[in-house]
């Protein structure tokens, strides 16, 4: 890896960019991992300085070198069946308890609303297929702000880091697998629809209304309050009266809001729009 | 024995922290009834101690919200405020705290309430994790 | 914002939908002076979603006029009062004139909801007058929070005073030693100094932790000398202060207080506990820190800052036989020891080599890698001889992390090795970093034996030859 340094009123000048165009925000201690994950990008663009990346970001037309950025910024590993206790509470507790509050409406809207390379959204599907829902009894809408990574979640070829957490049953039922990479089947592909969305912006995310339940889980963390406050009120928007927010379990709203009121069912903290 | 000290003040929040663990108690902190719930639906605690007066949920909040949920409505309480009204003690009382402590308090206080709330509770059938 | 819209949104928050109410009170942000008691009313609606925005609003919507409207809510009830501290503290320094009228309210409750916001506001125009409440307010409550807010407001010349605080009842005393923390007051320590013989020992514990965070000769020493007279909490409170002033004495029960510090959940204590096992430069705590490095779950934000904080730790130790010795324990788990092998092929750990070349055995592929990763950053024969084998490995990571060490080394032992390996190699990548490594081997030699490669490798090495030229003009 190359050894170019970050200065301090570079790394300034990035935090600002990154939370002007996307409301995420870097603190202090981060400037190290910054360092790090962009160091490769100049490397791939051969560029000598941190200064003539920022020079690039702004002069460039198109999204793609801001999408670039933000996927270095906030990637994170991500796999399926994540927090399986959250999921299966979900499934077993709060599907039900949804269709039971909407009586007469037949299909149940979920959004992911951080969906990264599609492993939330997906593993949202098997298990509704698992609970014997059919398609048309669900919607999944997916959202990211990384183009990128949405190409990744459509194509749906996974590696096995990603599969690790996916009980067996599962993995066979609706993967097909060649060489160490798989794929999902077109089934459950198509339940899931992909957007860009910036979930700082309530005009990004207006098309995503009348949701039931959505999953914003460890992306929070990404945003400084003010924009963390801004980003729960438009997931609160987007929610219909009873409807249910997930965050990440290491996650917190109690400083963020009152407006979603907190409810456990085996252990697990879901938010309601009372 | 596990107690959560629910207060927005962070003096406070230590202060009553080096009460309890200097006789032997572990504990969990929370900022504010909100914070309190979110901690209380993953982790086991055997008592919530907590302020009254505390932004986003109170504590008056939190009891009520405390004792309406199945799974969280034994877990004993008792209030640490500054309010030293009858009245607002005998509502945490009427909404179902099992103590009422008016601050400035001592250690010694607190632990003997502690320990005369775990008595009763053990009296009327045994005291459950939440 | 337009007197017409302003007019349809002060009648939306008034409307029966809720929707309507909470889409008026967020617009309302906008606004100016004639949106303020519309939404302070909004505060007491039914619907937690128009609350919200409401609160939110005001917050938006600052002046002085706004503040002067929201502070009688301070004397409402518990909700509407929390909720206007949180609107005025977002409010700032303008508030703070405000306020200086309440410090002598009657109600003790109010002159201390006053100091609470004075604290969170972290301004004051007064301190004075906080000095007057810490000396003479008959509540103790207003007192401590008259001790917290001048330590906050770090109000040096109350340092004589909070000092004083320290003989008040043992409430307040912990908040006047809070505030000696924050204003780091040498004069202090004495008198901090005596409280270690104060009959309460969470004011003996509160005494060590300010003087911990302090510091100073005589704070370090006082320390010092107190580990021997007590134990249990009080004196894990002490190791703890010890370790984090960088001074941690090799005494008995010291290394296994911050070795349990360290296992525990709070990464505050972690962190004291790696410092102080870092001064105590004790080898033996290289493997329980990387135990903890190991078992991060990277994929939670923040397990990355700290992982990262660890290495640094443990690459502090330098090249030592306890870190080698890790490297083929079998106790340590796969991430930590994948941690091991990249730390130690950072340190050039001579004395690591025939440990990692044990390791490029291992079932696990990240294992193997990382070994012949951390071979070539060591400059030893015996470490370049496992590099050189490594060309032809059945995995093509591993090959190609070997290769890439060769090449960056300019190793001209691996050259003939690498020729003949392109002649058999089916993947590009490999094919691409085998070239780049024979043209920083020797250029010349390799160009002129390019005509043994077959076609395709040609092709790809021809790709490099002009990017070569591109540099050389430019």
């Amino acid at each position: 890896m190359l050894n170019i340094p970050l200065s301090e009123s570079t790394f300034k000048d990035l935090r600002d960019y990154i939370y002007e165009k996307s409301g995420i925000y870097i603190n202090d201690s981060k400037k190290y991992l910054i360092e790090n994950r962009l160091s490769r990008i100049l490397q791939e663009k051969k560029l000598k300085s941190f200064e003539d990346y920022f020079r690039l970001l702004q002069v460039s037309s198109n999204g793609n070198e801001l999408t670039r950025l933000f996927d270095a910024v906030t990637t994170n590993e991500t796999y399926f069946f994540r927090e399986p206790q959250q999921l299966n509470v979900f499934a077993d507790e709060i599907v039900p308890k949804v269709f039971e509050q909407k009586k007469g409406v037949k299909t149940i809207k979920i959004w992911s609303a951080a969906c990264s390379s599609g492993e939330e959204p997906y593993t949202i599907s098997m298990m509704l297929m698992e609970k014997r829902l059919l398609p048309k009894q669900f919607e999944i809408h997916a959202s990211d702000l990384s183009e990128g990574v949405l190409v990744s979640a459509k194509r749906a070829a996974y590696n096995s880091y990603s599969v690790r957490n996916i009980p067996g049953p599962y993995l066979n039922k609706y993967f097909s697998n060649s060489n160490q990479s798989y794929t999902l089947n077109a089934a459950v592909k198509k339940t899931v629809k992909f957007m860009k969305a910036n979930l700082v912006d309530n005009k990004n995310t207006k098309p995503l209304r009348g949701m039931d339940i959505i999953f914003c889980r460890n992306v929070l963390i990404y945003f400084d309050a003010r924009a963390k406050q801004k980003v729960v009120s438009n997931l609160y928007d987007n929610l219909n009266p009873g409807g249910y927010l997930f965050i990440g379990s290491s996650e917190s709203l109690h400083n963020v809001t009152r407006a979603l009121r907190p409810c456990i069912i085996n252990k697990v903290i879901m938010y309601q729009k009372v | 024995m596990k107690i959560m000290i629910v207060d927005d003040c962070q003096t406070t929040r230590k202060l009553l922290g080096h009460y309890l663990k200097s006789r032997g108690y572990s504990v969990v902190f929370a900022e504010n009834g909100l914070d309190a719930i979110e901690k209380l639906g993953t982790d086991t605690v055997n008592l919530v101690m907590t302020d009254l007066n505390m932004p986003y949920m109170d504590g008056m909040e939190l009891l009520k919200t405390l004792r309406a949920d199945p799974q969280l409505s034994d877990i004993p309480i008792l209030m640490v405020t500054t309010e030293n009204d009858e009245a607002e003690r005998e509502k945490a009382y009427s909404n179902g705290a099992n103590g009422y402590l008016v601050k400035p308090v001592t250690g010694d206080a607190i632990a003997q309430n502690i320990k005369d709330i775990i008595k009763q509770i053990f009296a009327k059938g045994g005291i459950k994790n939440g | 914002m337009h007197t017409s819209r302003l007019k349809k949104l002060l009648r939306d928050i008034n409307d029966k939908d809720a929707l309507t109410r909470r889409s008026a009170a967020e617009a309302l942000a906008e606004g100016d002076e004639r949106a303020v008691y519309p939404l302070i009313k909004a505060l007491r609606d039914d619907n937690f979603g128009v609350q919200d925005a409401a609160m939110r609003s005001l917050m938006e919507i600052k002046g002085e006029s706004t503040a002067y409207m929201v502070i009688p809510l301070l004397r409402e009830n518990s909700f509407l009062r929390n909720t206007a501290l949180i609107i005025l503290k977002e409010m700032g320094k303008i508030v703070i004139p405000l306020l200086y009228v309440l410090l002598n309210d009657r109600d003790d409750d109010v002159r201390k909801f006053a100091l609470d916001l004075i604290h969170d506001i972290k301004h004051c125009t007064y301190p004075e007058k906080l000095v007057e409440m810490l000396t003479g307010d008959t509540n103790a409550n207003v007192r401590a929070a008259a001790a917290k807010t001048i330590g906050n407001l770090q109000y040096r010349k109350a340092v004589p005073q909070l000092i004083k605080a320290l003989n008040d009842e043992e409430w307040v005393c912990f908040s006047a030693l809070e505030a000696l923390t924050h204003v780091k007051d040498e004069s202090s320590i004495d008198s901090i100094v005596q409280l270690l013989q104060n009959p309460s020992e969470t004011i003996r514990c509160a005494a060590i932790e300010a003087l911990g965070k302090i510091g100073s000769a005589n704070a370090i020493h006082n320390l010092t000398d107190h580990i021997s007279k007590t134990g249990g909490f009080e004196k894990n409170t002490t190791i703890k202060s010890l370790a984090q002033l960088g001074s941690v004495p090799s005494l008995p029960g010291v290394r296994d207080t911050l070795i349990d510090m360290l296992k525990d959940d709070d990464w505050e204590d972690n962190l004291i506990a790696i410092k102080g096992l870092v001064a105590l430069k004790d080898i033996t705590a290289i493997y329980p820190m990387i135990d903890k490095a190991g078992s991060f779950d990277l994929s939670v934000p923040d397990n990355e800052d700290k992982l990262h904080v660890l290495r640094e730790a443990i690459r502090s130790f330098g090249c030592n036989t306890s870190i080698i010795a890790l490297l083929n324990d079998g106790s340590v788990k796969y991430r930590g020891r994948v941690i091991t092998i990249e730390i130690t092929g950072e340190l050039k750990c001579k004395e690591a080599v025939p440990e990692l070349k044990k390791l490029l055995k291992s079932d696990y592929r990240d294992v193997r890698r990382s070994s012949i990763k951390s071979l070539g950053e060591i400059d030893s024969d015996e470490a370049k001889e496992c590099l050189i084998e490594a060309i032809t490995d059945h995995d093509s990571h591993v090959r190609k992390s070997a290769i890439s060490a060769l090449g960056k080394k300019g190793e001209m032992a691996a050259f003939k090795p690498l020729m003949n390996m392109l002649k058999n190699e089916k993947y590009n990548d490999i094919i691409e970093e085998s070239i780049s490594a024979l043209i920083n081997i020797n250029s010349t030699l390799f160009f002129s034996r390019i005509k043994e490669l077959n076609a395709h490798v040609r092709k790809i090495a021809a790709r490099h030859t002009s990017d070569l030229n591109s540099e050389i003009t430019c």
